[in-house]
């Protein structure tokens, strides 16, 4: 049954496929993985975490299909491997479903056909003979009729004829070949394999640190000290920093526009390397015995000291880059400064978590590579290049109409009925406006229905 | 069996299945099938024997530095299959990615049909260079 699944999955693959552009193709691929999967592993469905991956991934499907873009592509692969490796192992942390998923998609048949060969029955060893029985004869009389065909038609004008008559050319042989690689691919996610060796480390490995005595957790009273006087030294250091930051929030209005992209990025890289030290140091404290000394009090009420004034530099960052945004309009760069700071804000929490629940590195990597996956599915179903185009003719002070134009076609429409109706906007502008319109419109009429996007139904 | 000897026996296995392959997938790209004659055809079988030598070579070598370490580091320690969980599955990743990012910056037919051919003889050559002797489960 399978088998059929497999072959009907591999011939629409390649219908919707075969020399088409991205659009309702993929969208339908979402649905017919899913379907697939459904019907041959209903069970894995019934568990929240695989049914909420498969909502992801259908999400990112229909977003290919209402606002194409790379970061959407990238989404609906990352969900699709998912997905895949959810249906491996679903208990697994989500890197090692990554890892289980891609295994899967890539290679399952092999490694099934390496599983079988080494734990043969008598009658799978009956049923390879028979085919390679058949194989022993088909092969050699292929080869044999071919070249006596062609003997033939060198020796007899009529056969040469009459062979030369015969039409293959409605054969396309591009197509197969797409169908068995279609084939291939179902036939590997169907039959799901995991990586046993990390599987299995991943599966025994908890979240919380193993018990230590407090006897034993004496000896960490060195690491104590040394904690404590590193963490009160990069406290006031960190105060220090914060405090020449307000000065210099009060007098954000008087710089220019240089001078406020330069403080925002260089704000954000000091940012970046000081929550990785952060981090690394508070593993590095935490990572065994010291968090069941019953001395560390000072050292954990130090370490959230930290951070709390990492948040509050995330947030000075946060405001700097608002005030950016709000001066200069939106961006795909001050996008990415604004999740990369929603990212720190929650690195920070559950590194507190870590901290107050003794929880052990796996936890934060887990968490992190959980919630990371999330926002990745949460910000690619937004339209960005329809946000930031709208953003910055509705609200921004200042408007870059030239980024605009090298946005992809996903804010043609609006910024076509905003050359229509805005007086602001010069000649110049408006025909090339008014040229990316006209290339979007004629690409949309060219669209196959397999390659339809939500903007075909806008223009007819 | 001997490192060596199983490196040469799956070398001349995997360069069957990669000349067949190859030779295989260009043939159903790019062939016109009415401008087939028999001089063509006796060429065209020169050229696929000839062929054979450079994949021999090529896949002796990727076996002997990309598969073989493995088996002489391991095979003391683990058997076949447990050597062949513990490292294919990396390998296959890695190989695939190469794949990827090599197909991603020559997308021309040819490349896509040689990157197959390289990907799927790899895989192949695992399972046989791994491959233990079978054992018979009776029903």
């Amino acid at each position: 049954m399978k088998n059929i699944y497999n072959l009907i999955a591999a011939l629409i693959f390649s219908t919707i496929f075969y020399q088409q552009s991205i659009g309702l193709n993929l969208l339908l691929f979402t649905i017919l993985t899913t379907c697939i999967l459904l019907l041959t592993h209903f069970k894995s469905f019934k568990s929240k975490q695989t049914l909420f991956i498969s909502c992801c991934y259908l999400a990112t499907g229909i977003a290919v299909f209402f606002h194409y873009s790379t970061l959407v592509l990238i989404a609906n692969l990352i969900s699709f491997v998912t997905l895949i490796g959810s249906i491996s192992e679903e208990k697994n942390s989500i890197y090692i479903k990554w890892l289980n998923g891609i295994y899967t998609t890539i290679v399952a048949y092999f490694a099934n056909y390496f599983e079988n060969e080494n734990t043969q029955t008598s009658n799978s060893i009956n049923r390879k003979l028979v085919i390679i029985h058949w194989l022993k004869i088909v092969i050699p009389s292929i080869i044999i009729i071919v070249l006596f065909i062609s003997l033939y038609k060198q020796g007899n004008p009529m056969f040469n004829k009459l062979i030369t008559n015969i039409d293959l050319s409605f054969i396309n042989f591009q197509w197969i070949l797409l169908t068995i690689l279609g084939y291939y691919l179902f036939n590997n996610i169907t039959n799901p394999i995991k990586i046993e060796p990390a599987t299995e480390i991943d599966l025994k490995t908890g979240n919380s640190l193993n018990y230590i005595s407090p006897k034993k957790a004496v000896k960490t009273v060195n690491e104590i000290q040394l904690g404590t006087t590193l963490l009160i030294l990069l406290n006031g250091l960190i105060i220090l920093y914060l405090v020449t930051d307000f000065v210099f929030l009060f007098k954000i209005n008087q710089l220019n526009a240089v001078e406020l992209s330069q403080q925002v990025h260089s704000g954000v890289y000091s940012l970046i390397v000081s929550i990785v030290l952060a981090i690394g140091i508070i593993l590095y404290f935490f990572r065994g015995s010291l968090n069941f000394n019953s001395k560390n009090k000072n050292l954990k009420k130090l370490t959230y000291l930290w951070l709390f004034l990492n948040l509050v530099v995330s947030i000075i960052t946060a405001i700097k880059n608002l005030e950016y945004i709000n001066s200069f309009g939106l961006t795909y760069k001050r996008v990415g400064v604004l999740i990369y700071l929603t990212l720190t804000i929650i690195g920070l929490t559950t590194a507190y978590i870590k901290v107050s629940k003794i929880k052990n590195f796996w936890y934060l990597i887990r968490k992190n590579t959980q919630i990371a996956f999330i926002i990745l599915i949460l910000f690619s179903t937004l339209n960005w290049d329809k946000i930031i185009t709208n953003f910055n003719i509705s609200y921004a002070q200042q408007t870059d109409v030239d980024y605009l134009l090298n946005l992809t076609d996903n804010n043609t429409l609006l910024l076509h009925s905003y050359a229509e109706k805005s007086p602001k906007i010069n000649n110049y502008y408006k025909e090339k406006i008014n040229d990316k319109y006209v290339n979007y419109v004629n690409k949309l009429k060219n669209n196959t229905w397999k390659e339809i996007v939500y903007d075909n139904f806008k223009i007819n | 069996m001997n490192s060596n000897r199983l490196t040469f026996s799956t070398s001349l296995k995997s360069t069957l299945f990669c000349t067949i392959l190859i030779w295989g997938l260009n043939l159903l790209c790019f062939t016109n099938y009415n401008d087939i004659h028999l001089s063509s055809i006796s060429l065209m079988l020169l050229a696929l024997i000839l062929s054979a030598i450079p994949i021999f070579i090529v896949i002796y070598l990727m076996i002997l530095l990309t598969i073989t370490p493995f088996y002489i580091y391991e095979i003391n320690k683990l058997s076949r299959k447990e050597i062949f969980k513990k490292y294919f599955p990396y390998y296959a990743i890695a190989f695939f990615g190469i794949c990827l990012f090599i197909g991603i910056h020559y997308s021309q037919l040819f490349f896509i049909n040689f990157l197959i051919s390289a990907f799927l003889t790899a895989m192949q050559t695992w399972v046989w260079f791994f491959n233990s002797k079978k054992i018979l489960v009776k029903n």
